[in-house]
């Protein structure tokens, strides 16, 4: 008999349950769920956009093979791993940075966090301008304060070896606010005791912050590298706005040449090829790095 | 009873039906997608409003994007059963959009206007496998810009006629500081394909160059013509006449190549006449110094032959108001009287645009005889229309790379023409 009444309240339970994620689920499945598998679809077929999907041509794993022949993808995937790297080496150790500042500062320290989140909720297309301003070779403000230093003024987006970099100072610098607000709040779930505790055996600064800080921060440090590469693979906007993927692409990335070759080349497969291959790559990494630093957590 | 407590709400659901099928119904809405800026569409809707109270059964919209948006908006749009029914397109985009019967071809009546109302190589333009898919608007060709108030500084007379000359001017006209280029002689445009390519051809064309073959299967600017082309490039950038640095263009086709030009760190670039406007509002006083001249010569040319494209409107085939989008075109485009321009060739020459039909040309021959857009008009008898082939964006970025290439070293220029031959050729021969 208990059994039976078990079995109906697990039952009702689970309806309930799954009444009330209905409504999540639709939003996943319509918004997510079905444009990936709607890419997918397109990676196998030739579609320009203009005629009707029923008149898309099967191209089997011609677009694949395709994308691998194709230099500007090579480069542009290449451009991406190494804007993301700088990313995931970078990003984190400023954040921390900045972070500790954060939590040292006694002086408004509200402000100064305000400050450093400030470039998080600007509009990415309005400071993508600016930045475009900053760079300017011939009349960039920033070339201006190099002759004032007595240095070279650089090309800065206009030079092929230095747009990626311009690209990624951008990023350090739109991105750093919002890491270093994770770092924060995790260094504040660190208890003062253990501080106190290494303090009366005599540990120094670094020892404190080796042996505390950064240990009770990983578990920190492993969502900000996860969310850095999962944002930074998908970068569009700045790279669009600031250089569009030149000179010659030099800072061309994924994200913009699927956009390049869906809506300017008209090519939905191909396009749609690319967008599999960075889902993937996206995927992959994330998973590679979650249990890399599960592992080494664990040990 | 209970049967008719069940047919009356029925009944009257069904005469509500009835009543609002047999309702007046409201203006016939016609959508226009177009790429025109705050100004000029601000102007066009005074047309519109014209229109609208010469015909109170339709409403017309305007919808305008940047021109790097424009395309994207298009090919979205065709996903959508409401989606624009005008658009207003470049005419390299002719083929994908033909392809892919996203527009119509013109009615009888339309094409009997289009057939008296414009040139035979204007309606060319417009035209694929023997059908006009619409109204030609804009031309635009190109031309030399020059600063005259740079040259009379440097000592020079006269805009350069041929390349030697346009060599010997352009550094004249280069100045350094600290090693570095604050006056470029010769401005190129880079990071928007047109602006790169154009310019490039209308030298190739002038040095008796071909970009495609006559049947554009082929590329054919690898040539002696297109190797002498990309070395003057060369030339130009070894001896700091061009400088890349003050070339960029960004997405909407603006950017630091026009800024340098009207802050006089230019002294000449090749560009199109449709930027008038833009220099003149930006300039101001300083606009009288701009000067234009043909395209110079290179050593196997015998005239200057720039690119020329154009644009038209074209109806969606997805319209429901076709018949309303094609009225609404004619009476756009023709004579507003006898012997007078067009609503739409007026509003093109405000913004110091060619119009495409002959009466707007003649109706505005005094205003198209200043200075500046005069070149223009001269040079469009010699013009060659920029290819009408599928692929015509990819082709017209891969040059654009390969030219890049040059200008900012990545590449040797023959090195860089064998790259672009190929791919190109690739992309023409499916």
């Amino acid at each position: 008999m208990l059994g039976i009444k078990r079995k109906t309240w697990d039952h009702t339970y689970s309806r309930a349950a799954l009444l009330f994620l209905t409504p999540s689920l639709v939003f996943f499945a319509v918004f997510f769920l079905f444009p990936l598998l709607f890419t997918l679809y397109l990676s196998f077929h030739e579609w320009d956009m203009l005629s009707s999907l029923r008149s898309s041509k099967w191209a089997g794993l011609a677009n694949y093979a395709v994308l691998f022949q194709d230099h500007r993808f090579l480069k542009a995937l290449t451009n991406t791993f190494i804007y993301v790297g700088a990313n995931l080496l970078l990003m984190p150790l400023i954040a921390l940075v900045v972070a500790l500042l954060l939590q040292s500062v006694k002086l408004f320290p509200r402000f100064w966090r305000l400050i450093f989140f400030l470039p998080v909720v600007t509009s990415v297309v309005a400071m993508s301008l600016v930045w475009q301003y900053i760079f300017d070779p011939t009349f960039g403000p920033l070339n201006e304060l190099l002759k004032l230093l007595g240095l070279q003024p650089q090309g800065w987006t206009m030079n092929p070896k230095q747009s990626l970099l311009s690209i990624i100072i951008v990023m350090l610098w739109q991105g750093t606010g919002y890491y270093a607000i994770i770092y924060l709040a995790g260094l504040m779930g660190v208890s003062r005791e253990y501080y106190e505790a290494a303090e009366m055996d005599g540990a120094n600064a670094w020892q404190k912050f080796w042996a505390i800080t950064f240990h009770f921060l990983r578990p920190t440090t492993e969502f900000v590298l996860v969310i850095v590469a999962v944002n930074f693979f998908q970068v569009f906007t700045p790279v669009f706005v600031i250089t569009n993927g030149g000179p010659v692409d030099s800072s061309n990335i994924l994200g913009l040449y699927i956009y390049q070759t869906a809506f300017e080349f008209l090519k939905m497969g191909k396009a749609s090829v690319m967008a599999v291959v960075l889902f993937v790559l996206v995927m992959g990494f994330s998973f590679m790095q979650i249990r890399i630093m599960r592992r080494t957590t664990y040990e | 009873m209970k049967k008719m407590l069940f047919l009356f709400p029925l009944l009257v659901l069904l005469s509500l039906m009835m009543l609002t099928g047999c309702a007046p119904q409201g203006p016939t809405t016609v959508r226009i997608l177009a790429h025109w800026d705050a100004t000029n569409s601000e102007a066009y809707k005074a047309l519109i409003s014209e229109y609208e109270s010469q015909n109170k059964n339709v409403k017309i919209e305007l919808q305008t994007v940047p021109f790097g948006d424009l395309m994207k908006k298009i090919s979205t749009s065709e996903l959508s059963e409401n989606g624009p029914d005008i658009y207003h397109i470049y005419s390299a985009w002719l083929p994908e959009l033909v392809n892919s019967k996203a527009v119509v071809a013109i009615p009888d009546d339309i094409a009997k206007d289009i057939g008296q109302g414009y040139a035979a190589n204007i309606k060319e333009s417009v035209s694929m496998g023997g059908a006009t898919y619409g109204y030609p608007t804009e031309l635009a060709t190109y031309a030399l810009n020059y600063n005259r108030k740079l040259f009379q500084k440097a000592g020079i007379a006269e805009p350069p006629k041929n390349w030697q000359e346009l060599v010997a001017d352009a550094k004249k006209l280069t100045k350094k500081e600290g090693g570095r280029v604050v006056q470029q002689g010769f401005g190129v445009i880079t990071g928007w394909d047109s602006g790169v390519v154009h310019p490039w051809l209308s030298l190739l064309l002038s040095d008796g160059g071909k970009f495609l073959t006559d049947d554009n299967k082929k590329a054919a600017f690898n040539s002696d013509e297109g190797k002498e082309t990309i070395a003057l490039y060369k030339t130009l950038l070894d001896s700091g006449a061009i400088n890349p640095e003050m070339s960029p263009a960004n997405a909407s086709t603006m950017g630091g190549y026009q800024n340098n030009f009207e802050l006089g760190h230019t002294a000449m670039i090749i560009m199109a006449n449709w930027w008038k406007g833009g220099l003149q509002s930006t300039m101001k006083e300083n606009f009288a110094d701009v000067m234009t001249a043909p395209i110079p010569m290179g050593p196997h040319g015998d005239k200057s032959s720039p690119i020329f494209y154009s644009w038209l409107y074209s109806v969606s085939s997805k319209s429901k108001h076709q018949a309303e989008a094609w009225k609404f075109l004619k009476w756009i485009n023709s004579p507003k009287a006898a012997g007078e321009s067009s609503r739409q060739g007026t509003w093109l020459m405000n913004q110091g645009i060619i119009p495409s039909r002959t009466s707007d040309q003649t109706a505005n021959a005094q205003a198209l005889s200043d200075p500046f857009m005069k070149t223009y008009v001269d040079l469009l008898k010699d013009a060659t229309p920029f290819p009408i082939v599928m692929g015509g964006a990819e082709i017209t970025a891969t040059l654009q790379k390969q030219v890049e290439a040059v200008l900012f070293g990545q590449s040797a220029p023959n090195a860089a023409l064998d790259t672009a031959e190929q791919q190109i050729n690739a992309i023409v021969s499916k």
